[in-house]
């Protein structure tokens, strides 16, 4: 059997040439097992575990609470206001897509440039997406008011003969989403298959094995069926990777095919996409760091992984930055006073205070992964991610909120501020995120176990020849 | 992955002199030629204005392909790449396009610097001072100014081309693993000064064509282009170094295949930003941003623009799907020269239209400054790297890269 | 999975049969020995085999000689069903369909239909792949003989297997479990087919029924619901806005001293572009005297001071029009007067508008009952020597109990009326030889 025996080896180390272990301690594809399986299978669960689940659900109640009480008194108990009628509950509409970005990302493009770290982190990042995208997808849910009329999103045939409006960036993101959502859950679960089996071949109880064993399919690991899936897997990689990318493009659009200054600009799509990329991996480090400790993953999620993970982040923030500065130069460059009025209002307007924490988030606190001891002490890089989500949140603030309120009638400018159901909600979807996230690594396999045992050791074994390399 | 107990044999392919016959000399003679050609056709049909922004277009079209390539060797450093140290020296070769670039650029500085307004109307101090918009922009669009910039652009792609470069060909002859953690530490620096000149680059000399119009994607467009024009590049060397009998061990289906999905993958990208810039233009349909497309879409442009969409992404998007296409060598190649001719159409399409909105029709002026400028560059290249090696025999990561697969 | 064994045999015996060997199993240490058995086993010539692996064995394809998958085929077709559904949709329900416009796109705009076209075509081919890869592998399929194999659990853990079906037409019981332990396996081990299966629970079909009952209760309410005319209103488990809080125009309203929440105009008000500075368009006036004219006077039944009514003819009314008369104001005024006036006053001004003959009608049936006035007739000599500013009075303030039409024709159209009114006036009064000669001769033809 393939085991390792490296003890402390530092495998953030790089030497050129050699590739650093992915998975670190004594460990063969038993360990591996036992220790991915530990969570679900254990007989005593943590306290840990009970407290955040319980804070957890306390704020997923208030959640509800907030919702019913919109359903029945109107979005009036919202703070939105004109002219800001997109106000906060669109802001953590797209901050919660944003976050729902890495898994996609870590499943599919990583997968497509054989980053091979992924598999450690890729499940994780997958429920993490699906649970955001369930996030998302509720706050313009229940923004329309009325939510029994939802069908009106969808083309549907109905008796007032009326259809949607395909020319609207709203209902392309309607598509979007719903798409995203449905493609990354088709992807996190055929990804889960073969765990999922191995969930069944060790289940003790009865229960657990009607459960593992329908949701695995009847998945035997066969050689031929791996060669389909992982066909399947590449296929569902190069489809999910413009997918992900259109998504936050299709956000962008929301924005950007408006006249409005300060969203009218043609970097939007490339730069939501990055500060998608960048929140979302700030909210996997987030996770992960405390999750690896709870369920005692650190030989499988390693310090590499989270170096790895801080280096995406300080290069997808510095994208970010890089288009901050864009439109800020073209606002100047292009003349129009609008324009111009539109960014110098964001940074010394009536939210000056919004913008430059977005900015003190987004492009300066992440700077410090600059230094490696800075991406390797994991206590540290969680601070600073957190910081980073508090930055791209305030990022949708900015750009929704600064806009809308002053436009070009200066007699309708006004000043937006949340009702304290606005900040229960917002507190609340965290609430449902970490409920969710909680329960899956309660019940479902959190790392990709036959994923991480293909890149162990000895795991492949191929002729090297060349000469049988062709076509 | 990297395999344990084998070591494969490295082929030695011999410097870039041994291998190159009679490129450099055919291309001198193609670049001068080309040159004299095109000035004479100017002058006879005086239309020295098309001269000049002919000469634009491929002078950028010669710089995109550097420029992939440099993009190319620092994204190969800082991810720590493995599969691809059997082609990184071809990219780092190309990266020496940027002296004879810059010696090109010397023409395009004096006729701006001696206040030449054809290709830069901002530099015509009547129109600027009574345009409010190129008032404003002053501050920004004035010789001096254009000239630092452009002075600090190439300072940083010359000596980073060169850095890579020699580095890269001192571990040829050491094998110092520590060479590699060094490239890879100055990477990520030069990555961001990279994206900085690339955008300003193609700002001052793509957008400020036109110098009421502005796009804040346009240095990103710029990039796509130049990864496509690159990774065709790429192909193509590889095929012409096969087809010489060099590095026929080294490179096999596995890197086409490998060079095939990135250069799917960036005209995707491609398509993708020239898309959503033509969306948001579209769809807001302000005037002072849609003028710029108008041009393009009468008098003959409309066909340029169609041909772009349709030559430029929806063929090559499904010609290149296939796993089949992207491992065969001539197939690969035959789609390299065709997306690389693409893009050169591409750069026709931003820049021309500037000063011949009334017909998109080639002309032997554009053909000649082509073979001027592409045969001087490859001149350049040639005589720069003559002594290189053609793979970089000690990259610690070249076993990995000889026995890479795909999945 | 295409090439496992157990394909269920039709016909079924009655008492369960010993159990059949259906293959061998052999477990292997790791996974070079396992490629090295792979690659013997298809030199054998064996085709109904399978290796069995935790994970994906990158090279097991080759060594066991299996071919490509058609699952891109499937998927590329997927995407196109895709981008065509897409494209037929937007096509259908907004160029076709339920056309309109908006924000001066085309019914059929291409770029804004990328968007969509996208998602859906890769939501195709992301069904296309999963399910496309499920049905290759005979997925799902929950139970298969070889998980009764003792050491196969290990399978998902850190087992590998090779498993040689009996099926294979180079299968031979003694020779192939001695060809596979050849190949230097840890252990070999049969697999056999027991022909017998667990028996569901008793309780598992009643359940299931009494579940699906349930289940259609609610189903069978709103059906009943649907079908059956009720008096009750219908319930509202949300309101739906039916019930907001709002000012209707007869309520008291707490807001005001008065409680009326109808408010009444500001003395003084007038509405945007009402204020005209020409009384003789706006009132009918003669400019220079009006301002000693009482405007209340001008109202219906006025009455002077003593009880007397009011003498109109006594107000200094214009008598040229303020306005140029035209065809076209003519065409303007016999339209407007058909449409406000003609009613009572009939087509001609006669006084035998369809309002008028049916009230007379109905007076005359019983008598007594009504006080219906017959209009007089419009080119009556009283009216007739009306100034035309009085006529316009008329039709702004009304007169005995004909009520103002202020409110529904504006001024300009007013004027057209009394245009209008002037002709029908000319025309009932005139006389045959007051008409062009060959008018005369025509009708003259036509009583003839």
């Amino acid at each position: 059997m393939a085991s390792i025996s490296l003890g402390s080896y530092d495998n953030t180390k790089e030497i050129p040439g050699q590739r650093a272990p992915l998975v670190t301690g004594d460990n063969d594809y038993q360990s591996v097992t036992d220790q991915v399986c530990l969570l679900a299978e254990k007989p005593k669960i943590p306290p840990a575990y009970f407290v955040a689940l319980g804070i957890s659900l306390i704020w997923l109640v208030i959640l509800k609470m907030c919702i019913v009480h919109l359903l029945l008194n109107g979005v009036g108990v919202w703070g939105n206001m004109s002219p800001v009628f997109w106000g906060w509950p669109i802001v953590n509409f797209v901050f919660w897509v944003g976050i729902g970005h890495a898994g996609t990302l870590i499943s599919a493009i990583l997968f497509l440039f054989r980053q091979n770290w992924r598999t450690g982190i890729n499940r994780a990042a997958e429920a993490m997406t699906i649970f955001a995208v369930i996030c998302a997808g509720l706050f313009p849910g229940i923004h329309i008011g009325r939510v029994w009329f939802a069908y009106f999103l969808f083309p549907l045939p109905n008796t007032m003969l009326l259809w949607p409006q395909f020319r609207s960036p709203l209902l392309w993101d309607v598509f979007a989403v719903s798409t995203y959502a449905t493609v990354s859950l088709l992807f996190w679960y055929m990804g889960m298959i073969p765990d999922l089996a191995t969930f069944r071949d060790r289940a003790k109880s009865r229960v657990r094995q009607i459960v593992y064993g329908v949701l695995s399919l009847g998945w035997t690991g066969s050689a031929r069926a791996w060669s389909r899936y992982e066909k399947a897997y590449l296929l569902l990689a190069a489809l999910a990777t413009p997918l992900v990318l259109s998504v936050h493009t299709i956000v962008s659009f929301d924005f950007a095919v408006s006249q409005l200054p300060g969203w009218h600009t043609t970097i939007f799509p490339p730069y939501f996409v990055a500060g998608a990329i960048f929140s979302g991996f700030a909210m996997v480090v987030t996770l992960l760091v405390p999750a690896r400790k709870l369920c005692g993953l650190e030989d499988i999620i390693t310090l590499r992984h989270l170096e790895n993970m801080c280096k995406i982040i300080l290069a997808t923030g510095t994208i970010v930055g890089y288009a901050y500065a864009m439109e800020f130069f073209i606002a100047w460059y292009g003349g129009n006073p609008y324009e111009q009025f539109a960014f110098v209002n964001r940074a010394f307007g009536p939210y000056w205070w919004a913008y430059w924490t977005m900015v003190s988030c987004n492009v300066i606190s992440p700077q410090f992964f600059w230094i490696k001891w800075c991406r390797t002490n994991p206590i540290f890089m969680v601070v600073i991610c957190i910081f980073v989500n508090i930055g791209m949140w305030f990022e949708r603030f900015v750009i929704t909120i600064t806009s809308l309120s002053r436009d070009f009638l200066p007699s309708s400018w006004g000043y937006f501020t949340p009702t304290p159901i606005d900040v229960l909600m917002l507190i609340g979807s965290f609430g449902l995120f970490f409920t969710l996230f909680l329960l899956f690594c309660r019940f479902l396999p959190v790392v990709a176990m036959a994923e991480v045992k293909s890149i162990m050791p000895d795991a492949q074994h191929r002729d090297p020849d060349p000469k049988t390399a062709e076509i | 992955m990297a395999h344990h107990g084998h070591t494969l044999p490295v082929e030695e392919p011999g410097t870039l002199e041994q291998n190159s016959g009679q490129l450099g000399t055919l291309a001198l003679y193609a670049g001068v030629a080309g040159l004299l050609l095109a000035v004479i056709i100017a002058a006879i049909s005086g239309n020295w204005a098309r001269l000049q922004f002919s000469y634009l277009h491929n002078f950028t079209f010669a710089l995109s392909i550097s420029l992939g390539a440099l993009f190319f060797v620092l994204i190969q450093h800082i991810t720590r790449a493995g599969w691809s140290a059997v082609v990184r020296r071809l990219a780092e070769i190309l990266t020496n396009g940027f002296v004879p670039l810059v010696v090109m650029f010397l023409p395009i500085l004096f006729l701006v610097i001696s206040g030449s307004d054809t290709l830069f109307l901002w530099n015509n101090p009547e129109v600027a001072s009574h345009d409010p918009l190129l008032n404003h922009k002053q501050i920004y669009l004035n010789p001096t100014w254009f000239t630092v910039r452009a002075v600090a652009y190439f300072a940083f792609w010359i000596l980073c081309a060169r850095f890579y470069l020699m580095t890269s060909a001192r571990q040829d002859k050491t094998g110092d693993i520590q060479l590699s953690l060094k490239m890879e530490r100055y990477a990520a620096v030069s990555l961001i000064l990279f994206a900085l000149s690339l955008t300003f680059g193609a700002i001052d000399w793509i957008m400020s064509l036109d110098p009421r119009w502005f796009s804040t994607i346009i240095g990103v467009y710029y990039f796509a282009n130049a990864n496509v024009a690159f990774y065709a590049t790429l192909a193509i060397m590889v095929f012409m170094a096969n087809r010489n009998g060099v590095l026929n061990q080294t490179v096999n289906a596995e890197h086409r295949h490998d060079i095939g999905k990135l250069l799917f993958g960036f005209n995707c990208f491609w398509a993708y930003i020239a898309f959503s810039q033509y969306l948001l233009y579209w769809y807001a349909n302000i005037p002072e941003e849609t003028m710029w497309y108008m041009r393009r879409q009468e008098n003959g442009w409309e066909i340029i623009s169609m041909l772009l969409i349709v030559g430029h992404f929806v063929i090559p998007f499904l010609g290149l799907m296939s796993r089949t296409v992207k491992r065969n060598p001539v197939q690969l190649t035959s789609w390299a020269v065709f997306l690389l001719v693409m893009c050169w159409i591409d750069l026709y399409w931003l820049i021309i239209p500037e000063v011949s909105p009334e017909t998109p029709a080639f002309g032997l002026i554009d053909i000649f400054s082509l073979l001027g400028v592409v045969g001087l560059f490859t001149f350049g290249l040639v005589k720069l790297s003559a002594d290189f090696n053609l793979l970089a025999v000690k990259d610690p990561r070249l076993q990995e890269s000889l026995a890479f697969h795909n999945i | 999975m295409s090439t496992d064994v157990e394909h269920q045999t039709a016909a079924e015996p009655q008492a369960p049969p010993e159990p059949s060997l259906v293959g061998y199993v052999a477990q292997f240490d790791d996974v070079p020995s396992l490629m090295h058995a792979a690659e013997k086993t298809r030199d054998a010539g064996f085709k109904s085999f399978d290796c069995y692996t935790p994970f994906p064995v990158h090279g097991i394809d080759e060594a066991m000689g299996t071919k490509p998958t058609r699952l891109p085929f499937i998927v590329l077709c997927c995407a196109a069903i895709g981008s065509l559904t897409a494209l037929g949709l937007q096509f259908f329900t907004n160029a076709w369909d339920y056309k309109y416009i908006i924000s001066n796109k085309p019914y059929f705009s291409i770029p804004a239909d990328m968007p969509v076209t996208f998602e859906l075509t890769v939501l195709f081919s992301a069904f296309g792949a999963l399910i496309g890869m499920l049905a290759l592998n005979n997925l799902p399929r929950f139970y298969n003989r070889i998980f009764l194999i003792d050491p196969f659990q290990k399978v998902t853990t850190n087992g590998f297997f090779l498993g040689i079906e009996s099926e294979d037409p180079k299968f031979h019981e003694e020779d192939t479990k001695s060809f596979l332990n050849s190949l230097s396996p840890t252990t070999v081990v049969p697999c056999m087919d027991p022909h017998e299966s667990a028996a569901l629970p008793k309780l598992l079909a009643p359940v299931a029924v009494f579940l699906l009952v349930i289940g259609l209760i609610p189903l069978v309410l709103i059906a009943r619901m649907r079908a059956i005319p009720s008096d009750v209103p219908r319930i509202e488990i949300l309101t739906d806005m039916d019930f907001q809080p709002k000012a209707k125009t007869q309520k008291a309203s707490p807001v005001f001293a008065d409680s009326r929440t109808m408010r009444p105009v500001i003395p003084g008000t007038l509405a945007r572009g009402d204020f005209y500075e020409d009384v003789a368009f706006s009132e009918g006036l003669q400019p220079e005297q009006a301002e000693s004219v009482d405007r209340s006077m001008l109202l219906p039944n006025a009455k002077n001071p003593d009880g007397t009514t009011f003498n109109l003819s006594t107000v200094p009314w214009v008598s040229e029009l303020p306005v140029e008369p035209t065809d076209d104001l003519m065409a303007r005024g016999q339209a407007r007067y058909n449409i406000y006036c003609a009613v009572c006053h009939g087509m001609t001004g006669k006084g035998d508008g369809l309002v008028s003959r049916r009230a007379m009608e109905l007076q005359a049936g019983t008598p007594g009952i009504g006080t219906w006035i017959k209009p007089i007739t419009l080119y009556d000599e009283p009216i007739r020597n009306q100034p035309v500013g009085q006529l316009f009075n008329t039709i702004t303030h009304g007169v005995r109990k004909m009520p103002g039409y202020a409110s529904q024709i504006p001024i300009q159209d007013r004027w057209a009326i009394v245009l209008y009114v002037r002709a029908l006036q000319k025309a009932g009064s005139a006389t045959i030889d007051q008409l062009p000669a060959e008018e005369q001769q025509r009708l003259q033809a036509e009583a003839n």
